[in-house]
């Protein structure tokens, strides 16, 4: 009997492993992907269920007790992702039934998506650091697969781009857990939590812990790290950029939460400041950056620069509060970030092009969607009652409360830009009149307007059922700093030395 | 209950939409239902405000934020909801037939019960968070209303600076708002009110009440903020009239009120509200003189008006409460009778330009009437409304709170305005409807339609009937506003005229002579030079604040993200070794002996000594194939190392690697040139390489700390145990590798799969260059610039563009 944590890894596995042998076949590669990606959002679901009633969950590969072998764990924060990672996945899906060329279908698009769900769940559901970096690989793999997929000349300068910088923080990643064996003497998460505790050489496990820190900020595309992501975000299919736009950059963030909320959480109070101090440059920089840009994709692109900021700094206030916030605003910005996308992607299909001059006159053209981008759009902004605003205000709560004064007032200044950028799609894509005739092109079908309409309507849940998402929020920050909790689950209740010092003996 | 008014105009909101296909003015009659409803709902529950109680709900909804769906009525909230009820009842029959045939009027209709909505929840809102919400719902549902006629570029930027300005002051408002809930314990604002003595005394009471004045004085358009408000008038006139006159605009002003009991007898509010209410005061009073199109003549009167308003919030003494309440009333009934009238005269005539219209009143004579009425009103003429509420104004600028110098300072600003006010109202009246008729209209004007003045008449009736016998009554029914904002017993008294003659009445008959004078000097007046310097004009500091933003983003974004992955890698290795070195320092090595060579076998030694040499050969190579040999050289060097410490399946795997990655890296430089070109000068180069060292060093240096510091047992001492009994194996890394391990070594596997599809892919799939051609069977030569792309900066033939990816573009809006 498997443990069921194995389950949305050999799900998304096994489907693209036979969506890879019958790729010719589109119609059973569809329904292959459509099958372990609705999967996945199911049980997603039930692992947010079973997780709020039963705290977290853990189970050991191939049997071995942890420390010694790889442990599989799932907390709040797991299952809020691993959940989000299913529900993106199967828009993009639905969104790929309708705007992927077929060719693309038969050269294996739908087996990397599937392997991208399947790299991202993993680093969702690992409690070993260097299990943690295998994830990435495969996420990393999966993800320059799909963006060079095509072939386009863009698409290769930008997937050198990303793959080049981001195996720069593979490279910091592996280095940073090499050197943490040497510090530590294990990878075990909630072993390293147990040691570093005790580890004499502050300063040291501070140095080391800075390794994680530059590979994971380049994973999240934080400031000066992120220029893969709006090198590489405007050249793949639309489906692929609204997948990574939503998805990828936060599942460094997701590192970051996981690794200094328990492993590095002494050092976390030391790099604190630093992290607000990046925090604050990015939120700044990415947002100057989409202002600057007359493509809808590239706006897009670098707000997720400019938003991954709000997600860095409720790290920074290294609390409960903040990192609730932190995980609210994540949850809410993965949804909309993608939405955006996808919606933006619509009116790029349909026009044919994302140079916001040559669009224009969508609002009277497509109603539906120019709906779906105001509401989306001002969730971004953090207009209430939407999504957006409660994350928002929770992290300038918590700035508050921490009387981190400055971060608090950049966060909210930024916010008067991120309109401003958005309102500069509004004007020239929906409200503008045509740029040349539009009578000619398609229209929007249900099959382009629905997978951002999903979105968007959960985006309004997480805005008007926002007591429960905080509450959840709050659950899985209180859980992601709670060493102790760790230890006590994944090596029982003597702690994981004491399991070696039984073995070693 | 609350909670019901609030939401049914929200929930209602949709049924707008059945204007879309029925624009005959019979849908309008019957979407006035709903406000007409809520109407008569709040005056339900007005007995019980007016017998001095509250009307009180809250739900929750998400308590750990302290966010509340609280709602509380009092005389302040009364006074708003019955004005935002009342008048939204008066402009859903305006718009039927101002928007008939209109094929947006659905739209309109939506996005008016909306702002309705919205704005009730404003003024009834008892939690400040959710009081902010609602505020920014109607800075959003004003946006949608003033680019209504998006077509045309003016109403898009009318609407974004709109949006953009009372956005910007509602964050500093939320900041601000969660600092005084900070201060005071409570984000509920009775609570907050109870709690005055102890936020007064907080530091946080400064930064938190200026916060609070930025989002005010933006959204009641106080300067410097109020250059948004004649922008705004690109709205149609209904909305003008109900949002940007009557309503939304006041939302400013309300909070102040409400927040003036306990938290207002500080200099800090008494100076910054005086001066810049005072201010916008007499630049709006000024500026409406110099106005041509009438909506932007009163959208300035307006902000003279909103001015008046704060400085009576700021200036403090007992009469300023009551003669704010007044002004407000006086205020919704002449100002939004005379914008809808506006819309008639523009509707029937087709221009709002004074310099084109005139003699007007036999045309519209209905018109004419009203707008005359309601003018008088503005100017302050005796019987009329406005007429008492300035009389409360003079009366209270003359007992102002203000310190001696000042007091008359805010005295004569009063006087003055009400010399602009008179000067405009005639303006207004005599360019539309008296003299010649105007040279830019339709040829044939007719009255407006009943419906369209059913509106301006209503309020035009009150605003002359009131001061006729209703005056008790009126004071009755505006004291418990005036409880709300003072907490010191002020009383409303009105009346038209006072039992002995005084000062403000000489003050007020002066400025009404003064102003009947200066009519005689209108065409000198309206030519005068601006009160403000030029370089003060806020429509220019946007519109170069926006460009230069622009400019200054683009520029920046050019610098930093240009393309080049050089100057990309050259950041990430300077933060990480910035990142690293600090701690490294304070570490600093004390007591760590440094190694020693003891130990270490002869061919780790050479194959140690060797890795480096192959890194400056491959630096230093001159042609692609001799790079490749030296890069490959240091990865066959790692797997001897490997070898070297028994791990001979990841000796092997190296070594297929490195294998694999030349063969690859052959193929692909075989179509490119076989010499590399230099793009960086020198200098770039000398920095670059002087950045690597470092962090060479750097992680060298952690290393090195890393493996001397150990302490605590390693975990590979288990392994060696386990392995054997366990494992069944000799070979520690094999068992680590397939067993304890086996799983990351199945991610590994899956990484090499996903490799092969994607490069699979991408040496198949090519992108479409002939359609007639099946692409998948296009072979790799012809991609030749491809692969140099993907390789970096090479060139295929060609000279090829240096950078590929394009630079971020210019600026647009």
């Amino acid at each position: 009997m498997i443990h069921h944590l194995f389950l949305p890894l050999i799900v998304p596995l096994f489907g693209a492993g036979v969506a890879t042998i019958i790729s010719r076949r589109q119609l059973w590669v569809r329904v292959i992907a459509l099958a372990a990606t609705l999967f996945n959002l199911g049980y997603g679901i039930w692992l947010l269920v079973t997780i709020a009633t039963a705290g977290r969950q853990v189970t050991q590969a191939a049997g071995w007790v942890a420390p010694f072998g790889i442990t599989l764990m799932a907390d709040g924060l797991s299952a809020i992702m691993l959940a989000l990672t299913a529900l993106l996945t199967l828009v993009t899906i639905m969104f790929s039934f309708v705007t992927i060329e077929a060719r693309q279908e038969r050269f294996y698009y739908y087996p990397l998506l599937l392997l991208l769900m399947f790299g991202c769940s993993g680093a969702f559901l690992t409690g070993d650091l260097f299990n943690l970096y295998v994830w990435f690989e495969i996420l990393l793999v999966a993800s320059f697969g799909l963006i060079t997929l095509g072939g386009s000349r863009a698409q290769l300068e930008g997937g050198l781009k990303y793959v080049v910088l981001n195996l720069f923080g593979s490279l910091c990643f592996l280095v940073g857990a090499g050197l943490v064996y040497g510090v530590a003497g294990t990878l075990n998460m909630a072993h390293l939590a147990e040691r570093l505790n005790t580890v004499q050489q502050p300063s040291l496990v501070t140095a080391v812990a800075g390794f994680f820190l530059v590979a994971f900020g380049s994973k999240a595309a934080l400031a000066p790290l992120f220029f893969w992501l709006p090198a590489s975000y405007h050249t793949p299919s639309i489906a692929v950029t609204a997948l990574f736009g939503g998805l990828l950059s936060k599942v460094g963030i997701y590192a970051l939460y996981r690794v200094f909320g328990t492993v590095f959480q002494r050092e976390l109070t030391w790099l604190a400041p630093l992290i607000l101090l990046v925090a604050g440059v990015t939120m700044v920089v990415g947002v100057i950056g989409a202002m600057a840009q007359v493509n809808v994709r590239r706006i897009l692109a670098f707000h997720i620069v400019s938003q991954v900021g709000y997600m860095a700094m409720g790290l920074g206030l290294a609390g409960t509060v903040g990192l609730a916030a932190g995980i609210l605003f994540m949850a809410h910005n993965i949804v909309v970030k993608t939405a955006l996308f996808l919606i933006g992607g619509a009116a790029e299909h349909l026009t044919g092009t994302g140079e916001l001059k040559q669009m224009g006159g969508m609002a009277r053209r497509e109603p539906a969607l120019a709906v779906l981008w105001l509401l989306a759009s001002f969730a971004l902004v953090g207009i209430p009652p939407l999504s957006g605003f409660f994350g928002k205000l929770g992290l300038i709560q918590a700035g508050v409360a921490r009387e981190q004064w400055l971060i608090v007032g950049v966060a909210a200044g930024v916010s008067l830009f991120t309109l401003f950028s958005m309102l500069k799609i509004w004007n020239e894509v929906f409200w503008k009149k045509a740029y040349s005739d539009m009578s000619h092109l398609p229209r929007a079908g249900v099959g382009l307007l629905a997978p951002a309409a999903v979105l968007v309507l959960v985006s309004i849940a997480m805005g008007l059922g926002a007591a429960p998402a905080l509450e959840y929020s709050t659950m899985a920050a209180e859980q992601a700093l709670d060493t102790v909790g760790l230890v006590r689950d994944v090596c029982g209740a003597d702690g994981c030395d004491a399991v070696e010092l039984a073995v070693a003996r | 209950m609350l909670v019901l008014i609030v939401l049914t105009a929200l929930l209602m909101a949709p049924l707008g939409l059945f204007a879309r296909h029925e624009s005959r003015p019979v849908v309008g009659w019957i979407l006035a239902l709903i406000p007409l409803a809520l109407f008569v709902t709040i005056s339900a529950l007005a007995p019980t405000v007016l017998a001095g109680g509250r009307v009180e709900q809250a739900i929750p909804w998400v308590p750990r934020m302290g966010l509340e769906l609280r709602f509380a009525l009092d005389g302040l909230s009364l006074l708003f909801a019955l004005l935002v009820s009342g008048i939204g009842t008066l402009i859903v029959l305006y718009t039927a037939y101002y928007l008939a045939g209109d094929p947006g009027m659905g739209r309109f209709y939506l996005t008016l019960f909306i702002f309705m909505g919205a704005m009730l929840g404003l003024v009834l809102a008892d939690n400040v968070l959710t009081m902010f919400m609602f505020w920014e719902l109607t800075s959003v549902s004003s946006y949608l209303l003033v680019g209504y006629k998006h077509d045309y570029p003016s109403a898009r930027r009318g609407a974004q600076m709109g949006l953009l300005i009372t956005v910007g002051g509602g964050l500093a408002l939320l900041v601000g708002l969660v600092l005084l809930g900070n201060a005071a314990g409570s984000y509920t604002i009775s609570e907050i009110l109870a709690a005055g003595e102890q936020i007064k005394a907080s530091p946080l009471y400064t930064p938190a009440m200026l916060l609070i004045f930025a989002g005010c004085f933006t959204k009641s358009a106080q300067f410097p903020f109020h250059f948004w408000l004649p922008n705004a008038m690109q709205a149609p006139t209904p909305a003008s009239a109900y949002l940007h006159s009557a309503t939304m605009v006041k939302a400013g002003v309300y909070l102040l009120a409400r927040l003036h009991p306990t938290l207002s007898d500080t200099p800090l509010w008494l100076y910054t509200l005086t001066i810049v209410g005072m201010t916008t005061m007499l630049i709006g009073a000024v500026t409406a003189n110099r106005r041509d199109d009438i909506k932007g003549l009163l959208a300035y009167s307006t902000i003279s008006k909103l001015g008046t308003m704060v400085l009576l919030a700021g200036m403090g003494g007992p009469e300023a409460p009551a003669a704010l309440v007044a002004t407000i009333l006086a205020h919704a009934l002449y100002k939004g009778a005379l914008f809808m009238l506006a819309g008639a005269v523009d509707h029937e005539a087709g221009t709002r330009s004074l310099s084109q219209l005139g003699g007007l009143r036999r045309a519209m004579p209905w018109t004419a009437a009203l707008a005359i009425l309601s003018s008088l009103s503005m100017a302050g003429v005796p019987i009329l409304f406005g007429f008492v509420a300035k009389e409360e104004q003079l009366y209270a600028a003359v007992d102002n709170g203000l310190p001696p110098g000042f007091d008359i300072l805010v005295l004569i600003a009063v006087v003055t305005s009400a010399v602009f006010g008179v000067l405009y109202s005639w303006r207004l009246v005599s360019g539309v409807f008296f003299g010649p008729r105007g040279s830019g209209m339709k040829e044939h004007v007719h009255e407006a339609p009943a419906g369209m003045l059913l509106g301006p008449a209503l309020l035009t009736t009150l605003s002359v009937v009131l001061p006729l016998g209703l005056l008790p009554a009126t004071a009755t029914l505006l004291q418990p506003a005036v409880n709300a904002i003072s907490n010191e017993g002020a009383k409303i008294s009105l009346y038209l005229l006072p039992s002995q003659i005084g000062l403000p009445l000489i003050l007020s008959m002066t400025a009404l002579l003064i102003g009947a004078v200066l009519t005689r000097f209108e065409p000198q007046i309206v030519a005068a030079p601006s009160p403000l310097p030029p370089w003060l004009n806020g429509d220019r500091i946007y519109d170069a604040a926006v460009d230069g933003v622009l400019r200054g983003a683009t520029i920046f974004t050019r610098t930093l993200q240009n393309g080049k992955l050089r100057s990309y890698m050259t950041w990430a290795v300077l933060t990480l070794v910035v990142v690293v070195a600090p701690p490294l320092a304070l570490f600093g090595f004390g007591g760590l002996a440094l190694p020693t060579l003891d130990g270490v076998e002869p061919f780790e030694f050479v194959s140690a000594l060797l890795i480096p040499i192959g890194i400056v050969a491959t630096l230093n190579a001159r042609s692609r194939l001799g790079g490749i040999i030296a890069a490959s050289f240091v990865g066959l060097m790692v797997a001897f190392i490997f070898v070297i410490y028994s791990a001979p399946d990841l000796a092997l795997t190296q070594l297929l690697v490195e294998i694999l990655t030349t063969v690859f890296l052959v193929l692909l430089f075989a179509v490119m040139p076989a010499s590399f070109e230099r793009l960086s000068s020198p200098s770039e180069r000398s920095r670059d390489g002087l950045i690597a060292v470092v962090a060479g060093m750097v992680i060298a240096g952690v290393a090195f700390a890393a493996s001397s510091v150990t302490q605590v047992p390693n975990i590979s001492a288990a392994f060696r145990t386990e392995s054997q009994s366990q494992g069944f194996g000799d070979n520690v890394v094999n068992v680590i590798l397939v067993d304890f391990r086996g799983f990351d070594t199945l991610g590994e596997i899956v990484v090499l799969f996903t490799a092969l599809l994607g490069i699979y892919a991408m040496l198949r799939l090519r992108p479409v260059a002939d359609p007639t051609r099946d692409d998948e069977e296009t072979p790799l030569q012809p991609t030749l610039p491809e692969v140099a792309a993907l390789l970096g900066n090479g060139q295929a033939g060609q000279p090829a563009p240096r950078e590929r990816e394009a630079p971020v573009a210019g600026k647009g809006h």
